[in-house]
């Protein structure tokens, strides 16, 4: 019969070796640590910025400003400054967002990080859109599409393609749009893409009066945002989903829809964003004659006093 | 006027045995306090009694709070160490090779369809 003990004991001793051999390597160097306290505090602010805390995020990212300052750490300089302009661009203000991804940009580009300077390029691109400025929005993707080339990163690639097909659904040119989803499909590996992808297709759908498809992709999008737990993108595919339903008749579904995208939006504290669903449902209670009360919502959706 | 000293003679007289009244009273109540004044030493020598105790604790934990820094760095020595441990551990590089990658902070792409 097979003894398991000289078994086990030999390969025991092979870990014990094995892991003698390697020994406990030296500690990170003093400056290795603080890059890693600074990725440490930059993290806390990503996570509270995700939840729309942008007071708190904001105050760690400049904190991680600081001190990757003081230590000379360039590649975190530009990216606490880009991440306090998407701060700025979440508030809604647009030269002080425009401000804070041209400086990154610009150091970006000085040290060849063509990735991150791709995606300040794609940053400064939203802040032209939401200026309306059609024409700058445009050549701020042309850079980032450039960069993203240079990075030879697939995902920069598919990012940018992704900011593009969004920019001519905006534009009302589903053609074009089209192209450019087609283009980021393969490259659209990460969960982070691939909610983004399957969003623009369900936009794409509905532009083009396909609703049934629209609901698969918004669907599939919402799935995919929900294990992420990108509150932001669920809030949108749930508007979405809303305005699909609605498209197809399906007033029930569309009030449940626009709820549900009124309560993320709310909990994230995205003020902005209620009068936007207050107004669908206040029409879809009107068109399906449904009789609910819309008291909650109201209430919720009035500018605090400051 | 004989009649006006008569009145104050027996005013005299009540005001007196009013006096006598009072003294008698006092008297009284003096004897009545002469325990009691007895008792107050028992009761401060109880009393004195049970603040011993209370003035242990009170050293005790002077005498505590004075080991207290030495308490508490001798507690951030240990979570100091123990986190080289850990550092140095997890910089094996066998253990580096197998162990999950922790998150790492990114430059933050914000998506259009997330801004009104």
């Amino acid at each position: 019969m097979w003894n398991r003990a000289p078994f086990l004991s030999r390969w025991t001793r092979v870990g014990l070796v094995a892991l003698l051999v390697g020994g406990c390597a030296a500690k990170q160097d003093p400056f290795a640590q603080q890059v890693k306290r600074i990725d440490e505090v930059s993290l806390a602010g990503e996570e509270l910025f995700s939840r729309g805390d942008l007071k708190r995020a904001s105050r760690n990212f400049s904190r991680a400003l600081t001190m990757s300052r003081a230590v000379d750490y360039p590649q975190g300089t530009a990216q606490q400054l880009n991440n306090l302009g998407a701060v700025a661009l979440e508030e809604g203000d647009y030269q002080k967002a425009r401000d804070h991804f041209t400086q990154a940009y610009n150091l970006n580009q000085d040290r060849q990080q063509f990735v991150a300077a791709s995606i300040n390029q794609a940053n400064l691109a939203t802040v032209a859109q939401k200026q309306g400025k059609p024409a700058e929005a445009s050549q701020h993707l042309l850079a980032a599409q450039d960069a993203a080339l240079r990075s030879r990163s697939p995902q920069a690639q598919g990012r940018v393609y992704l900011q593009w097909a969004s920019f001519y659904l905006d534009q009302d040119d589903p053609a074009s749009a089209q192209d450019f989803l087609t283009l980021a499909q393969p490259l659209a590996a990460t969960p982070e893409l691939k909610g983004t992808l399957y969003h623009h297709w369900g936009r794409l759908s509905l532009a083009r009066g396909d609703t049934g498809q629209a609901l698969e992709m918004f669907t599939q999008a919402l799935k995919i945002d929900r294990s992420i737990l990108d509150r932001a993108a669920m809030a949108a595919d749930l508007f979405c989903l809303g305005e699909a339903y609605q498209s197809r008749g399906d007033l029930p579904q569309a009030w449940d829809n626009y709820v549900r995208a009124f309560d993320v939006y709310a909990g994230m504290g995205k003020q902005a964003q209620l009068p936007r669903c207050l107004k669908r449902l206040r029409e879809v209670n009107l068109q399906g004659g449904m009789g609910h009360s819309l008291e909650r919502f109201e209430t919720r959706a009035q500018p605090s006093p400051s | 006027m004989l009649v006006m000293q008569k009145e104050l003679y027996v005013r005299m007289n009540k005001a007196l045995e009013d006096w006598d009244k009072f003294f008698i009273e006092a008297k009284t109540v003096v004897v009545d306090l002469k325990p009691t004044t007895e008792n107050l030493g028992v009761f401060t020598k109880s009393i004195n009694q049970e603040i011993e105790p209370l003035k242990a604790i009170v050293a005790n934990i002077k005498a505590g709070s004075e080991d207290l820094p030495d308490l508490m760095e001798a507690a951030t020595g240990t979570a100091r160490s123990a986190k080289e441990t850990m550092d140095a551990i997890k910089a094996n590089p066998l253990i580096r090779m197998t162990a999950p990658k922790g998150a790492k902070s990114q430059t933050i792409h914000v998506e259009p369809r997330t801004l009104p």
